[in-house]
């Protein structure tokens, strides 16, 4: 498990982290949302003991990760701007990697990339930027470490190799319980793969929960009522996140149980009552204005 | 914790990437020591066989031996330029956000990191070096040139110069921890290199121009020491230090790598610690610690607008202390505005860092008020006479401008340096008497008179040196009771610092010789040598102080001895023969050289002028108002009486006391001539004796003309023209 309690960080006047406090369980794909400058790379950083928070502890497994081998030997860090060597070849960062990551597996290494169709004797620097992040993701998740922290990694990945990523990430949670935490600025990317969410905003963090819990306890449906008395006698039952009307349509945002909130709505005799799917998108756009925010604002 | 197993993995791993720079070590190397190596040797060998009677193999190895040895200027500069780069390779990394994110997210400590970068920037260098100098040994073994000397020589070498390269990389590293970006950690390393020599230099200077009496370079130890914070400046120091040369006793070597290893220590730890304390996130920041900024400011400002100031009033070319004032002010602003940008990364950050600035002015003003005090404390403060154990006097009219070879150092002396060795004046009264009125007579450094340079020894071993400034009159006063010393005489001459028995060669140069820098080698034999230069050393303590005085010298001497470095032949320094040294001349004449008194090589006159200057008064603003007056004589029988009265160059400017009496002050003489050759020669000449009557009432008819010329009478102004025309 990694823990952050109460971390902070500032850039001269700038403060780039505020406060912070994540908890990131073992298991599960932890997602990191928030805009450009919100914070995302300096926490991940500090995860990851590249830099040193100015308050407040991060721990890895109960030990602390800055100045500790032993906690970074438990995860493999992929930055926003990944570096290989200059003229160096897939071949040989596997080989450097390898003397620094015990569990290194480079045969997988090998499989991978040909799966991925890279080359392991070009040259890095021949490759494309997604490329690159393709190779990056690869080292990292053969280096077989427990935690695999990705910084905007999946930006610019194509559909198809993003889907590829994320069923290696899935085989390797399956078969060795991999923990990847990853960062982006694009919701709609980490919406199919992760577990746990933290959006961080303006370097604290807005919201924190299990992408599941947010699922069953967030609901969208549509339903018309004969009169309108009806209709604001049932709204003071349920809580209604958002409620939005077209003609006689109305399009709510409830949150609470599913069969709960179906009774109580048609306790009112409804003409037309059906649920909706809700994407993740819109299940942070009702939290976050609740919590007084406008999302749309805040992510893309 | 890290396992040995993996740091010597990353190690090798990361050797690999930087397997260039040990190449580029072996091509430097290669060709600046087996390769030079060869191509001197072969010109050694041909010399062998050529001039077999003047050199050794033996002499070989030991020239030979100075290319592995520690103070080759050559081998200092490329390690100086490798360490320079090969830091920022090993280091670079730091600068870049990527970089700093690939290493120090690596399960390594940053300890061992630095540690593994560090020792792989050595490994780059030590490795090839090595290997290179013993190539070079192999070549000098097949030639035949390798022996104890040439060993000894290598070991010390490549001691010395790891230790330098370490000094300079390590300095270079420090740099680069302290930084965020290559611009920065080149001028944090230049300036790391420079600032010891700056701050030195700028307090030299400071001194000298706050104090009358300062003699930069001599005694000011303090002064001198503060250089040695630059590293550059140590390994330097340390390579002369503990070469043949330089190596005075094995405790002076000892106390040398000892103090530049305590250096580098400190160094290395200041580094390491800097790289363990050094924010990621600087990285593509100006500086690493934000805390350093108003520190660099204030180290490095004060000292760059004194310099400013100095320059300023070098410029100008004024006294004034306003311009000096104008060129710190100036130079303060510019500094400020520039390392504020280069902080902020941003022009318009002038504004900023104000504070510091203005801590920095107030230093720059201490150093100022501070060397102008003590300056003026050090003219003012008394010489303990009566524990005085004897004094070197140096007035700079008896300044032969000829250097004396020191043998110890393989280096040449001024005549200053070799006053201040050899004399050693006893009459505590004489000095006394001197260097009091010299105290109360001392004028400004620019003041056109006689500089006099003292070297005070004490009882207790205490050196104190003085620079006065005084009249011809006063200093005429008392060179003959200065030449009344045999202290006094042996000081001055070089012939005294020759041990006869060295002398193995005698080069002559007469006055037509010594114009073109022309000489003959004496047909003598080593006794004769030997004789010759006791007779001249005799001879020079005996002449009376007219001989000196009232004639010429007819001719220069050159000993000559073996350099024990390299056993190359070296000229101790010039003798003049004045015309009473019988003996010496007749052992001269006995080497087969035609010496006579009037050898000045003039076949015919042609035309000598005379000028003479006068300070008559001085203007509202101290400025010497003077009255100026030539003559120009072409009739023979005028030309050859006063040929008697004049010394011709080289032996006319301060060939010793009989030049610098008043009589030349204010006097110079320009002689056109045919020489032996049929060659038109023009040279400089100035009287030796008294300026005849006849001369000097030419020359007062001559300058009257101009001081009467608005009512000048008609008469007068003929009168000046005849004279002219005659």
């Amino acid at each position: 498990m990694i823990e952050a309690a109460k971390i902070s960080k500032s850039f001269e006047d700038i403060k780039a982290v505020d406060d912070i406090s994540v908890t990131i369980r073992e298991g599960e794909v932890f997602g990191l949302i928030g805009t450009n400058g919100a914070g995302k790379s300096t926490l991940m950083r500090m995860l990851t003991g590249v830099i040193k928070p100015d308050v407040g502890k991060i721990l890895i497994d109960d030990i602390p990760v800055y100045e500790s081998p032993e906690a970074k030997k438990k995860f493999f860090y992929i930055s926003d701007e990944q570096f290989f060597f200059v003229n160096s070849t897939p071949e040989e960062m596997a080989r450097y990697y390898k003397n620094i990551y015990e569990g290194f597996q480079i045969e997988k290494f090998y499989s991978y990339l040909e799966r991925f169709e890279l080359k392991k004797g070009r040259k890095i620097n021949t490759f494309s930027k997604g490329m690159k992040k393709q190779l990056s993701i690869l080292l990292g998740i053969c280096a077989d470490t427990k935690y695999l922290m990705c910084d905007e990694t999946f930006d610019g990945l194509d559909p198809v190799m993003r889907q590829g990523v994320k069923s290696i990430f899935a085989k390797e949670m399956e078969e060795r319980g991999l923990t990847p935490v990853i960062a982006s600025h694009n919701l709609r990317e980490l919406e199919d793969i992760c577990d746990h969410i933290g959006l961080l905003h303006k370097g604290g963090v807005l919201l924190s929960k299990d992408l599941e819990e947010l699922k069953c306890n967030i609901f969208k449906v549509q339903c018309v009522f004969e009169d309108s008395v009806t209709e604001a006698e049932l709204m003071t039952q349920l809580d209604v996140l958002q409620n939005e009307r077209r003609g006689s349509l109305a399009t709510l945002t409830l949150r609470g149980e599913q069969e709960q909130i179906l009774s109580t709505l048609r306790s009112g005799n409804p003409i037309f009552c059906e649920v909706l799917p809700l994407s993740l998108e819109e299940i942070f756009i009702s939290e976050t204005e609740v919590v007084g925010y406008d999302i749309k604002k805040l992510i893309f | 914790m890290i396992s040995k197993s993996l740091f010597f993995k990353v190690q090798k791993e990361e050797l690999k990437k930087k397997v260039i720079l040990l190449f580029i070590t072996f091509i430097c190397m290669f060709l600046a020591l087996p390769i030079y190596i060869a191509v001197e040797m072969q010109k050694y060998q041909q010399w062998l066989q050529t001039e077999r009677e003047k050199f050794s193999k033996e002499q070989i190895s030991g020239m030979l031996a100075d290319i592995l040895g520690t103070d080759n200027l050559i081998i200092l500069l490329i390690i100086f330029v490798l360490a320079f780069v090969f830091a920022f390779c090993q280091l670079e990394y730091l600068y870049h956000r990527e970089k700093v994110d690939f290493y120090h997210s690596l399960p390594i400590k940053r300890g061992r990191l630095f540690a593994i970068q560090y020792m792989n920037g050595v490994l780059v260098f030590v490795v090839p070096y090595v290997m290179c100098v013993i190539l070079g040994l192999c070549v000098l073994t097949a030639g035949g040139f390798c022996n104890g000397l040439v060993l000894k020589a290598s070991l010390t070498g490549i001691l010395i110069h790891i230790i330098g390269y370490l000094l300079c990389y390590t300095t270079v590293s420090l740099s680069i921890c302290l930084t965020g970006n290559l611009f920065t950690g080149v001028l944090a390393a230049a300036t790391f290199h420079g600032y010891g020599v700056a701050l030195s230099l700028l307090i030299d200077n400071l001194f000298y121009e706050s104090s009358t009496t300062f003699m930069s370079g001599y005694g000011n130890r303090l002064i001198e020491k503060i250089a040695y914070a630059s590293p550059l400046y140590v390994y330097k120091n340390l390579g002369w230090g503990t070469s043949q040369r330089g190596a005075t006793s094995a405790g002076s070597v000892a106390v040398t790598v000892i103090g530049s290893l305590v250096y580098l220590i400190l160094l290395a730890a200041l580094a390491y610690y800097a790289y363990l304390k050094r924010p990621s996130e600087s990285a593509g920041k100006a500086v690493s610690f934000a805390r350093l900024k108003p520190i660099i400011k204030v180290c490095v400002i004060p000292v760059a607008a004194c310099i400013g100031s100095l320059l300023f009033k070098a410029m100008v070319y004024d006294t004034e202390k306003f311009w000096q004032v104008i060129g710190f002010v100036i130079t303060l602003l510019l500094c400020h505005a520039m390392i504020q940008s280069i902080f902020e990364q941003d022009v318009k950050a002038v504004k900023k860092g104000l504070g510091s600035t203005a801590v920095a002015a107030v230093a720059g003003i201490l150093i100022f008020a501070g060397c102008d005090l003590c300056g003026k404390a050090y003219d003012r403060a008394e010489i303990d006479y009566d524990h005085l154990q004897y004094a070197a006097i140096m007035p700079s009219t008896i300044d032969t401008g000829n250097y004396y070879y020191n043998m110890e150092e393989d280096t040449c002396w001024s005549m200053v340096d070799y006053v201040f060795e050899h004399m050693k004046i006893q009459d505590k009264d004489l000095v006394k008497d001197f260097t009091k009125e010299c105290i109360v007579e001392n004028q400004e450094k620019h003041f056109y008179g006689v500089s006099i340079n003292v070297k005070y020894t004490l009882e207790n071993g205490k050196e104190f040196y003085r620079r006065y400034h005084i009249d011809y009159d006063t200093l005429a006063g008392y060179m003959d009771r200065f030449f009344e010393h045999e202290e006094f005489r042996k000081g001055i001459n070089y012939a005294f610092g020759i041990d006869p028995a060295q002398v193995i060669q005698m080069n002559y140069q007469n006055g037509y010789q010594s114009y073109y820098n022309e000489r003959y080698t004496m047909n003598l034999s080593q006794k004769d040598l030997a004789a010759l230069l006791t007779a001249y050393q005799e001879e020079y303590l005996s002449a009376s102080v007219e001989e000196l005085n009232d004639y010429a010298p007819i001719a220069g001497i050159y000993p000559c001895s073996l350099n024990k470095y390299d056993n190359t032949l070296e000229e101790w320094g010039k003798l003049y023969v004045y015309p009473s040294f019988t003996k010496t001349i007749d052992l001269l004449k006995k080497g087969g050289m035609d010496v006579s008194a009037d050898s000045k090589g003039i076949a015919e006159l042609r035309e000598i002028s005379v000028n003479r200057v006068e300070i008559i008064d001085e203007d509202e603003e101290g400025r010497v108002v003077t009255l100026e007056a030539e003559v120009s004589y072409q009739r023979q029988n005028e030309m050859t009486n006063l040929l008697d009265y004049i010394a011709l160059e080289p032996y006319c400017y301060q060939t010793g006391y009989n030049n610098s009496s008043e009589i030349r002050n204010g006097h110079t003489v320009h002689v056109k001539y045919i020489n032996e050759f049929g060659e038109e020669m023009e040279t400089d000449a100035l009287f030796i004796k008294e300026v005849p009557q006849w001369v000097t009432e030419d020359l007062d008819k001559k300058a009257r003309t101009p001081l009467s010329s608005p009512e000048s009478s008609d008469e007068e102004a003929v009168d000046a023209m005849e004279t002219e025309q005659k």
